[in-house]
């Protein structure tokens, strides 16, 4: 009886685990996705607009919000590319490190300056297997809107953006083709990369 | 193209005189330059080339499409000077001063100018609708928006149809990537497709026909329209370009990314297949 009842017990834990293991990290879906990015934009912009604190306190806030939604580590191992395999522990490491500083300091602080433009999420599509969620900002001199495209990938309960394209133009890529021409000029020396990403925050 | 035609050369325009020998003297002056430069920038401005046992270095080094990269980086050098010490003062009191209202005005007075030219290369392109598209917004806008200061009809979509778009449409390669002197960075297809354009444009055929002088080939009054454009946009947009030279490690790698990607969405834009580098 107990052997049964623990063999019962065990397929079952064993089906369980197979379940789990066997699903594909599944793409969020485009309306989640959406969704998504329709909140955080409200809720970024509410951290900004929040009077009664500190433009300090509004600022680390706002940084909180950007690492949270951004999956930091992948878009850096995208960047670095080809050289991320060959580059060591060590250096992968402190890249990551600098590469979020980077990041924070140069899009937190620009988008950080948005100051009460109208902001539209319009829809998602699937894209690549991740899902592209399409907005526009208006501009503040009155032209047509700024396009600004969202890659994000799964899953449905914890998205997490990986690339911003404003007007067809995607970060990652942009600095993908900057970080592998600095390390490129440098004769393929990933050091000289860090060495340039600690030298910017050094700058602030 | 059609002014030369006409029986008047570049040269004796350039010179402003038909006098023979002031031509030869210049063109003898003018080809000594040239083939200097040709040679020094053969001998230095040349790229290394990754080493043939090394894929991945030979695909990106594709991928930049970028062979005389030492000597692009000095023309863009000097570009930044001089966007530095000349452009930006007169960007950034153009920016300030001028209400945004007549800023935008002025931006569709030009725009409003370029539609005919816009139009030929939709033509050229096999497309009915874009060059219905641009000839519709150039009567519409030329008369009920006030000789283009106003843009009546916003829905009618606005592509800026050009002459490397064209020559992208018939299977041209886009070339190497260079930086023109004041002009900026284009791949070598898109800034041959600039001149043509300069050229070919409608508006600089009727100041030519009320004797409107030309240089270089292109009509002056193209050249004002043409140079007027590039302040404008300029000076809005100078603002995000900044941003990007500040948050950049290697501006000009950043830049060449950025005109590759910007120049995709160009040709999407026209109803053409970006080129398989980009």
């Amino acid at each position: 009886m107990r052997l049964a009842r623990r063999s019962i017990l065990a397929t079952a834990a064993v089906l369980a685990l197979g379940l789990t293991f066997a699903q594909p990290a599944a793409a969020v879906s485009p309306d989640v996705a959406a969704q998504f990015i329709r909140k955080l934009g409200a809720e970024a912009i509410s951290v900004l607009a929040d009077k009664s604190k500190t433009q300090a306190d509004r600022e680390a806030t706002f940084q909180k919000l950007f690492v949270q939604s951004f999956d930091i580590d992948e878009i850096s191992q995208f960047v670095l590319g080809r050289y991320w395999r060959t580059a060591s522990e060590a250096q992968r490491a402190e890249y990551q490190k600098l590469f979020q500083t980077f990041i924070v300091s140069s899009y937190a602080a620009k988008l950080g300056q948005y100051s009460g433009e109208k902001f539209t999420v319009r829809e998602g599509r699937v894209d690549d297997g991740d899902v592209v969620v399409s907005s526009q900002v208006e501009r503040t001199d009155g032209g047509p809107p700024v396009r600004v495209d969202w890659r994000l990938k799964g899953p449905d309960n914890a998205p997490k953006i990986i690339d911003v394209v404003v007007e067809g133009v995607s970060m990652r890529l942009t600095h993908r083709s900057e970080f592998a021409t600095v390390i490129q000029n440098n004769g393929g020396n990933v050091d000289a990369l860090l060495n340039a990403l600690r030298k910017r925050s050094g700058q602030g | 193209m059609l002014k030369s035609n006409m029986g008047v050369s570049s040269a004796d325009r350039l010179t402003g005189a038909g006098n023979g020998v002031a031509k030869a003297r210049l063109g003898t002056a003018v080809r000594r330059l040239a083939a200097t430069l040709l040679i020094g920038a053969a001998l230095a401005g040349c790229a290394s080339r990754p080493p043939a046992d090394d894929p991945e270095a030979v695909a990106a080094y594709r991928e930049n499409n970028d062979p005389i990269e030492p000597f692009n980086r000095a023309v863009f050098g000097v570009n930044e000077g001089l966007e530095f010490w000349i452009l930006r003062p007169l960007a950034v009191t153009y920016r300030d001063l001028v209400p945004n209202m007549v800023q935008r005005m002025v931006s569709n007075f030009l725009d409003n100018l370029t539609q005919p030219l816009y139009a030929i290369n939709a033509a050229l392109q096999g497309n009915g609708k874009g060059t219905g598209n641009a000839l519709g917004r150039f009567i519409i806008n030329s008369t009920v928006g006030v000789a283009g200061l106003f843009d009546v009809v916003p829905e009618v979509p606005n592509v800026k149809y050009d002459f490397g778009g064209t020559l992208a449409k018939y299977g041209v390669e886009p070339g190497p990537y260079i930086v023109l002197p004041v002009l900026g960075p284009y791949a070598l297809r898109d800034g041959g497709g600039l001149v043509v354009d300069g050229v070919m444009d409608p508006v600089g055929w009727v100041f030519w026909a009320r004797d409107v002088p030309s240089t270089l080939g292109i009509n002056n009054a193209t050249w004002a329209i043409g140079l007027s454009k590039a302040f404008t946009n300029y000076a809005s947009n100078m603002a995000t370009i900044d941003e990007l030279r500040n948050n950049s490690l290697d501006f000009y790698a950043t830049l060449r990314s950025v005109q590759r990607q910007r120049r995709a969405e160009s040709l999407r834009s026209q109803g053409i297949t970006p080129d398989k580098t980009n």
